[in-house]
């Protein structure tokens, strides 16, 4: 048990303060929010990329899928999907600079003004007028609009509201007369950083250009070994440990995490839904609904099967708790588990709970790998139930009976641990009084 | 009447908290308004409201928030877990409540 106790300590004193201190942190927030306000269009997008390329021919459902693919016209389908998904860093652009500023909230910059300026230069960065059909800057290329761009709108989104807050501090700026209203001369504001946006971004495209580079490509190249890296088993397993670790110190462990490898998984996802586009093989594993379907089915920990044991278990409490987490539970919210049970700093719970889900993360990889499943292409949103989200995501039937297994698995980690759990509380339980909902009166939280 | 605002990462668990402090405030006749937010609409809802609780597994944001409310003249105070995991809404509400004194 002095393991457990050691490793207990050690989040709470370490990793703890530090994730606290990181998803605190004003630009990984910034960088997270501005790529969760593109959500919605990613859900649709990719879902609707998902609909037009059905997984197969052969029975009625999928013919029938095709036809109806075909009435309506495939390319009236994937439109959408191309001015959504397809150019998602073009949004995270603005949306990381607008909640920068946001943050920062330094007088004089208006956010939605940083939101525009930092797209501008992404677009001045990343899709250079060409020319077509003898016309100059009728196309915007979109090559780098999409998860190849999603570094360059990260550094734009950054770097804007910074620039716009220095150029305030240093009082340089177009000075109107005091007559002018307010409104008016806040349009102003925006003159010196445009002009000083487009001789940084012009001057770095001039002397990459002369190395047959751009600024997207070489922003990719220097962050395409992290890319690379994302992708593999030690990362998933990585990440999924220290979501656990922080979830058992009582810190949401998932929104954290995510924060910091969010923009290489959506990065990841671009490059699936290319290849699918193209009729390629799929190649990146870890996105989202990787470990949001399959290795935490119910929440962060794979909670769902514990749920199912608690709400018949002989005692009040976790009867109560198990009960109430149920439906919950379905749509993977499971803070009720986490902190009813409690999970959080519970010493009987630390094993199962870091090795359910690592387990099924090696049953998951294996399944990918093997190709028994096809990788992710959609992006369900996270509060899908499990089998359901699963199959939406990978666009194959066989997704929920993985599903169905990680849960199996779970339940059989989890089971022992529970029994013993069951068994202190109700040697506690018995003596005392049951209030009127049939629950114990929780003990006063250490 | 007493505006309260919860925070958690996402408003989700939140909001179910926020049903069961709303069916305790109807029950004990209290005059309530009470929402759901995540952490990043704080700084839009803090001076809308007289109460600010922070939930737990946001617990890092509460010295950061607890210095904003202070600023703003909001009572500001953090869910106890196992209050929030048994979703007990009669009690935070009276923890909201007794922070607004």
């Amino acid at each position: 048990m002095s393991l457990i106790n050691a490793t207990m300590d050690f989040v709470e004193r370490v990793i703890a303060p530090i994730a606290g201190k990181v998803a605190c942190q004003k630009h990984i927030c910034a960088i997270k929010d501005g790529f969760i306000s593109t959500m919605p269009f990613l859900i649709v997008g990719s879902l609707l990329l998902v609909f037009a390329n059905p997984p197969g021919t052969g029975n009625w459902f999928l013919d029938g899928w095709h036809s109806v693919v075909q009435g309506i016209g495939r390319d009236n389908i994937v439109g959408p999907f191309f001015v959504s998904m397809g150019i998602f860093a073009m949004y995270s652009a603005y949306g990381i600079a607008y909640n920068l500023a946001e943050t920062l909230n330094t007088k004089g910059v208006n956010p939605m003004n940083s939101g525009m300026l930092s797209m501008f230069s992404f677009l001045l960065a990343v899709a250079p007028a060409v020319w077509v059909g003898g016309e100059l800057g009728s196309v915007i290329p979109m090559a780098y609009l999409g998860g190849a761009g999603a570094f360059t709108a990260i550094i734009c989104g950054l770097f804007v509201p910074t620039l716009q807050t220095f150029l305030v501090e240093k009082n340089i700026r177009i000075k109107m007369p005091e007559a002018v209203p307010e409104k008016i001369s806040a349009s102003f504001d925006l003159l010196i950083p445009v002009v000083a946006m487009i001789l940084i971004v012009q001057v770095i495209n001039g002397v990459l250009g002369n190395f047959d580079l751009n600024i997207a490509t070489g922003i990719m190249a220097l962050f395409s070994p992290l890319v690379a890296a994302s992708d593999t088993f030690f990362a998933f397993a990585l990440a999924i440990l220290l979501i656990q670790l922080l979830w058992f110190a009582g810190i949401h462990g998932a929104s954290v995490v995510l924060g910091v490898i969010g923009p290489l998984l959506l990065i990841n996802l671009g490059a699936n839904q290319e290849a699918l586009e193209a009729g390629k093989d799929l190649p990146a594993i870890f996105i989202n609904p990787t470990m949001d379907f399959f290795v935490f089915v119910g929440g962060s920990g794979g909670t769902l099967a514990l749920v199912c044991m608690m709400a018949r278990s002989k005692s009040a409490h976790l009867r109560t708790v198990g009960k109430m987490s149920l439906i919950p539970g379905c749509f993977n919210i499971n803070e009720p588990v986490i902190f009813g049970t409690p999970i959080v700093m519970n010493p009987t719970f630390f094993i199962p709970w870091i090795l359910a889900p690592l387990v099924n993360a090696s049953i998951v990889w294996s399944v990918f790998k093997l190709d028994l499943v096809s990788n992710v292409v959609a992006l369900p949103p996270w509060t899908m139930p499990a089998p359901i989200g699963a199959v939406m995501a990978t666009n194959s039937m066989l997704a929920a009976v993985v599903v169905a297994v990680c849960f199996v698995v779970s339940g059989l980690i989890f089971y022992p641990f529970f029994k013993a759990y069951e068994k202190e509380l109700l040697a506690q339980e018995e003596p005392e009084q049951l209030d009127e909902a049939g629950a114990l009166s929780p003990a006063k939280a250490a | 009447m007493i505006k309260i605002f919860l925070c958690c990462a996402a408003g989700m668990s939140t909001s179910m908290v926020v049903k069961k402090m709303r069916q305790a405030a109807e029950s004990a006749d209290v005059k309530a308004e009470i929402n759901a937010y995540s952490i990043s609409a704080f700084e839009t809802e803090v001076k809308k409201h007289d109460v600010c609780l922070v939930a737990p597994q946001v617990k890092y944001k509460f010295a950061e928030f607890s210095k904003r409310c202070e600023e703003e003249n909001v009572a500001c105070g953090q869910i106890d877990m196992m209050q929030y995991g048994m979703m007990k809404g009669k009690e935070i509400l009276q923890q909201a409540i007794d922070l607004k004194g």
